[in-house]
């Protein structure tokens, strides 16, 4: 309509007719328009996730918001007038946007770092508590889909936080006294630690079960923001005053690789919280291990990166110093605490349930290679011992690469570290191989959750320590200075104590590694009736009942099953 | 906690409710026992009991929120257990306790349920305007939540069910805590469900609520299902003992003596003239009992007769028990 006043007799129109038609199509078009741009928001609005478009409605309703939104404006508007008359008057002609910019940081760590992530909690927690979980637990969201809409919330609020202060921040920026990268790295300091500590209080949520849990949960994750305010606090202040010390490599490096962490941590932590929220029949298991080996590679890999970089002189302008420890001795101790890792959440996996539902089995890869590479990636306790101690395996590999690769430079101490790491990976394997036993035993009375497996892990680990230690106290009568023998090869603290301080005296570390290869093996062989299991077909109406769905999400979408690499 | 059942996972039985020799155990309690029954597709179930009689439990298994111990459920031909997505695509949950957000309305609350089952555009709004005609709380629309009444609640959350448009629906109790006018819209609004081919499955613990609306029913105590069928039946074999009370103005000790040597007769009370005890038979036989009273010589003033009630059948089927 429009086009055939404009295209056909706008033409032949007087200039004030002309006018008079222009107008009138603008005030025509413009509802239009606003309509056309309304249809987009809302099919914008649909592919969003429903617990976000709730989440934010209801958070700009709520009273929490209001009080921290309009708090953190009266504040930020209150230092910079407060703040600028401080430094009055050497602020025309002295850089003082360091000092702005600190009580800045201040001002927006409390809701960032507290207010946040303390709500996100809440808001998980209380769809447990207040019923509500459950009835979107009968809906077709996933529990990804919930945790990561809670995530999206928060995230959101993060932002409206930001945007909130970022003119306060140009006005100190004004002032001189600080640079635009320094800036952005604290800004992203700011953002990563917030998402972190958000994640960390979405995990916290579902595992907590009872007024005790909830209370220990609580108080758990108040401690870690707590230290998150502090140590956060220290970075951001520290960069602010003296800017960034590092080389632009350095920096960059920092920046990615803080983000890598920070994605691989919340992945992981995500994956488990949705899996706590899962049903038991449904895999929970498959997600999380392949979270774990992400933020595996990612770390190892970020860790090498580094070292590498490190050990050429000037790519660090200053680099954190750990009071008496080499770069070598670093490694070291950083893979095995990595294998520790492995090992506090292999116990976990070790006290899975052995039972496969026939929905499991379903997914269970078909090809044969999918059977040899992605079998560790299913559910299941022996699975999950073998993909554990490959875990600490790989962070051994790396502190051998380690040990390797920086030898040359730094070879004082070498034999002492590689019997150091042999050990540990010894005694990780024989005490995940034993916790599965014990797991097997105790699942014959009760049933239980994984985590009784890092109780099992922890018992065990005393048991072998203290049980030789006491016997031998005992029997020597208390001797004063204890003498290390053979005999107390279970006594991990104290065998590992030996190698540390007196490295070539003692073999022990061959002799746990051995074992511990014995226990892996012996668990290898007892794995096979565990691998045996073959995938069960889906049922024809399910499989295309699937199929519709998928359909009517996306009609080219190719059917692909992801553990079956020789149809994909 | 699971039990691994082999690879039958899909019931060949078609659409409708099906639970499978459903158990349930928590600690040393059985809540559900051996529970087997079939809702067909297109009917209402009453889903009858006392508190703490396992409907709950076997309500929530159905509703993919809980697992049973042994056994399986079906939802339109989909396991509960094994294909819970699948069920919760054609399922409408309304418990009997259900949570609410603060600071949301009635229209944002089923807004965001609308979103959660993934409908989107225009067919997202289409069942939203339904589900506020038919629950009939588009005055409510922008008001919170927290300020409903227990009724409008109801509503509210037999809407929430209902907005994917549902082939089943599971309704926990809906009316308890109503007051009678809510009840019976309640009732119709049931019905109106039922008319529309909905599979329902409905619980309570007041067997005459659910009689007229119900194709069938099912009682159930301790976790065990006692009895099934359609209420008709359930009466038909409950009342084959009628309740007779007979006035004998004379001879009634031989009355008496009669009557216990009749194999049909049990429960003989005697109330100074009155006579009251259960009687085996079908009125034929009532007539000849009475004739041969009076052939004893007996002077019969009056006689009464009833059958059992709903409540009475009820309370004849349970015997009050909890866990």
């Amino acid at each position: 309509m429009s086009e055939s006043i404009t295209g056909q007799t706008a033409g032949n129109l007087p200039v004030d007719e002309r006018a008079e038609a222009r107008s009138a199509e603008d005030a025509r078009t413009w509802p239009e328009r606003l309509r056309a741009v309304e249809a987009w928001l809302e099919k914008v609005g649909d592919s969003l996730n429903p617990i976000l478009v709730k989440e934010t409605r209801q958070a700009l309703k709520s009273r929490q918001f209001l009080i921290t939104f309009s708090l953190l404006l009266v504040a930020s508007f209150g230092w910079s007038v407060a703040g600028s008359l401080m430094q009055m008057p050497a602020i025309y002609y002295r850089p003082s946007a360091p000092q702005l910019l600190v009580g800045y940081y201040l001002i927006l760590a409390v809701p960032m770092l507290f207010v946040v992530p303390l709500a996100a909690y809440r808001s998980l927690a209380a769809e447990i508590d207040d019923g509500t979980l459950e009835l979107l637990r009968v809906t077709t969201l996933t529990p990804m889909q919930v945790v990561v809409g809670k995530l999206c919330s928060a995230l959101l609020q993060m932002m409206l936080y930001f945007v909130t202060l970022i003119p306060c921040v140009a006005y100190a920026y004004a002032l001189r006294g600080t640079d635009l990268p320094t800036l952005i790295a604290l800004l992203e300091l700011v953002l990563l630690a917030a998402v972190q500590m958000t994640v960390f209080g979405l995990f916290l949520a579902p595992l907590s079960t009872g007024r005790a849990g909830q209370l220990t949960a609580l108080i758990a994750l108040v401690g870690a923001l707590t230290m998150a305010e502090y140590v956060v606090g220290i970075q951001a202040i520290v960069l602010i005053l003296q800017a960034d010390p590092l080389s632009p490599w350095a920096t960059i490096f920092l920046s990615f690789g803080g983000v890598a962490l920070v994605a691989t941590n919340s992945y992981l932590l995500m994956s488990t919280a949705a899996a706590v929220l899962a049903p038991a029949c449904a895999n929970r298991s498959t997600k999380v291990r392949v979270a774990l080996l992400v933020q595996q590679l990612v770390f190892l890999g970020l860790l090498a990166y580094a070292v590498v970089e490190i050990h050429q002189p000037g790519r660090f302008v200053s680099i954190p110093q750990f009071p008496g420890l080499s770069l070598l001795e670093l490694v070291v101790w950083i893979g095995i605490a990595d294998a520790v890792y492995w090992a506090l959440i292999g116990s976990m996996m070790a006290a899975e349930s052995p039972v496969l539902t026939p929905r499991v089995r379903r997914e269970l890869p078909r090809s044969f290679v999918g059977r040899a590479f992605l079998t560790f990636l299913m559910p299941g306790p022996s699975t999950g011992v073998v993909l554990a101690i490959l875990g600490a395996a790989s962070a051994l590999l790396f502190v051998w690469g380690g040990i390797w690769y920086l030898e040359a430079r730094d070879a004082a101490g070498m034999d002492r570290l590689a019997a150091v790491s042999l050990a540990v990976f010894g005694y990780l394997a024989i005490f995940l191989v034993i916790t599965r036993w014990a797991a097997i035993l105790l699942r014959r009375v009760t049933d239980f959750r994984p985590s009784v497996g890092l109780a099992l892990l922890v018992v065990l680990a005393l048991v072998a320590a203290l049980v030789p230690y006491s016997l031998y106290m005992v029997i020597a009568d208390f001797p004063s200075q204890p003498n290390y023998s053979y005999w107390q090869l279970p006594n991990w603290a104290w065998t590992i104590g030996v190698l540390v301080q007196s490295p070539g005296r003692w073999n022990s570390h061959w002799f746990v590694f051995g074992a511990g290869l014995v226990f892996l093996l012996g668990h290898l062989a007892f794995l096979g009736p565990i691998v045996m299991p073959q995938r069960i077909p889906t049922p024809v109406r399910v499989e295309r009942e699937q199929q519709r769905i998928r359909g009517s999400r996306r009609e080219d979408e190719p059917e692909i099953d992801p553990l079956a690499l020789e149809e994909a | 906690m699971i039990q691994a059942t082999g690879v039958g996972v899909h019931s060949e039985s078609g659409g409708g409710i099906e639970l499978n020799r459903l158990y349930r155990v928590f600690g040393k309690t059985v809540a559900v026992r051996d529970v087997t029954f079939t809702v067909p597709a297109g009917s209402v179930f009453g889903y009858i009991g006392p508190n703490g009689a396992g409907k709950t439990t076997s309500m929530r298994i159905l509703a993919t929120l809980d697992l049973p111990t042994y056994g399986d459920a079906f939802v339109d031909g989909f396991s509960v257990i094994h294909d819970p997505e699948l069920v919760r695509r054609r399922l409408g949950f309304m418990p009997d306790a259900f949570g609410t957000y603060r600071d949301v309305s009635c229209a944002e609350y089923l807004d965001f349920f609308a979103r959660a089952y993934g409908l989107v555009g225009r067919d997202r709004q289409r069942r939203l305007d339904w589900v506020t005609d038919f629950t009939g709380i588009g005055g409510m629309r922008d008001k919170p939540i927290s300020g409903l009444s227990k009724g409008m609640k109801q509503r509210l959350c037999l809407g929430r069910a209902l907005i994917h448009d549902p082939a089943v629906l599971i309704l926990d109790e809906p009316a308890a805590g109503l007051d009678p006018r809510a009840r019976i819209e309640l009732r119709r609004m049931i019905g109106s469900l039922a008319a529309e081919s909905k599979t329902v499955l409905i619980s309570s613990h007041i067997l005459t609520e659910l009689a007229e609306i119900c194709d069938r029913v099912g009682i159930i105590e301790q976790g065990e299902l006692l009895v099934t069928g359609t209420v008709e039946e359930i009466k038909q074999a409950q009342q084959q003992t009628r309740e007779l009370t007979i006035r004998v103005i004379a001879e009634i000790d031989a009355a008496l003596g009669f009557l216990q040597q009749e194999a049909n007769c049990e429960n003989i009370i005697r109330d100074g003239e009155l006579l009251r005890f259960g009687f085996h038979g079908d009125v034929d036989g009532q007539a000849e009992l009475i004739t041969a009273l009076v052939g004893q010589g007996c002077r019969i003033a009056e006689v009464h007769s009833h059958q059992r009630s709903l409540e009475d059948i009820f309370l004849h089927i349970t015997e009050g028990l909890v866990q």
